[in-house]
């Protein structure tokens, strides 16, 4: 069974939903799981620790980060290609997974949220001692 | 620095990325900078914006390690930005459940409208945002010539 499944923002990664304000955009993850847990690789190029809002509600994982606003309002822009966004995402978690032990890093505008198995899900190795 | 022969370039991805008024606008107000993009990687999107002598180019490029990426700029003005953001290695025993992000290949050359000083060139990395700051060459105005009596 998918550990984390789409709940909302889903659509085509990067995609962009209109906003006058600052556009809503879907970022792009990668899903790993080991035998403790499971990781969330999520790219958020520009956005400070401070930026980022991860909560987990009903049983949902729900990611809001704001890019810091780099407009220079003293200098004239020349090329203007990197829009100011905010990036949003909703997945599910599964049930095997411990909701009250969710915790994140950052590094290199790559936020790693990690997501912690159950104790009694995680697989214990048995040790088989010589008689 | 390696050149770039403009009659052998593709089409701008500047071309392409906006509408033709867009363009046309943005034609007028920078003035032969273009974006030539020689290489097939991702195209690494960019704001650039000029304060008096000081020029800054900004773009995004989420898990980049620094060491990974290489910045050029020649005294014509010709910057060349080229970084990899190398796929995640699996912690051991562990397996994939979905793939988004891939390693990744950006590329960008940009023809700045101006001279610049590529020694007063600086850089930064930080939470995947890439800052260069250029100054430019300063201007060999008209020099005055003192003439002395014969």
């Amino acid at each position: 069974m998918n550990p984390v499944v789409e709940s909302q923002g889903t659509g085509q990664q990067g995609h962009q939903h209109n906003n006058v304000a600052a556009p809503t955009v879907v970022p792009r993850i990668d899903i790993l799981e080991t035998k403790d847990e499971v990781q969330l690789l999520v790219d958020l190029p520009a956005v400070e620790p401070a930026g980022v809002q991860l909560e987990v509600h009903e049983g949902e994982l729900q990611l809001i980060a704001i890019p810091a606003n780099t407009d220079r309002p003293e200098a004239k822009s020349l090329l203007h290609e990197v829009k100011q966004v905010q990036y949003k995402r909703h997945l599910k978690l599964a049930d095997s997974l411990d909701h009250e032990k969710v915790w994140a890093e950052q590094a290199l505008g790559v936020l790693r949220i990690h997501l912690p198995k159950k104790a009694e899900i995680q697989k214990r190795k048995i040790e088989v001692r010589q008689a | 620095m390696r050149r770039i022969s403009w009659n052998l370039l593709p089409v701008s991805p500047l071309q392409s990325f906006f509408s033709a008024d867009l363009e046309q606008v943005f034609d007028q107000l920078v003035q032969g900078l273009k974006s030539p993009d020689p290489n097939p990687g991702q195209s690494l999107r960019l704001n650039v914006w000029e304060s008096g002598q000081t020029v800054i180019v900004e773009g995004d490029l989420p898990g980049v390690d620094p060491e990974n990426l290489s910045i050029e700029v020649g005294p014509d003005g010709l910057l060349e930005i080229n970084a990899k953001s190398e796929a995640q290695p699996l912690p051991e025993g562990a397996t994939w459940v979905r793939r988004e992000r891939k390693s990744r290949d950006w590329n960008r050359s940009l023809q700045l409208p101006f001279r610049v000083d590529p020694s007063k060139v600086e850089a930064t990395l930080k939470n995947g945002r890439l800052v260069v700051t250029i100054t430019k060459q300063a201007e060999n105005g008209p020099r005055r010539i003192p003439v002395s009596h014969a």
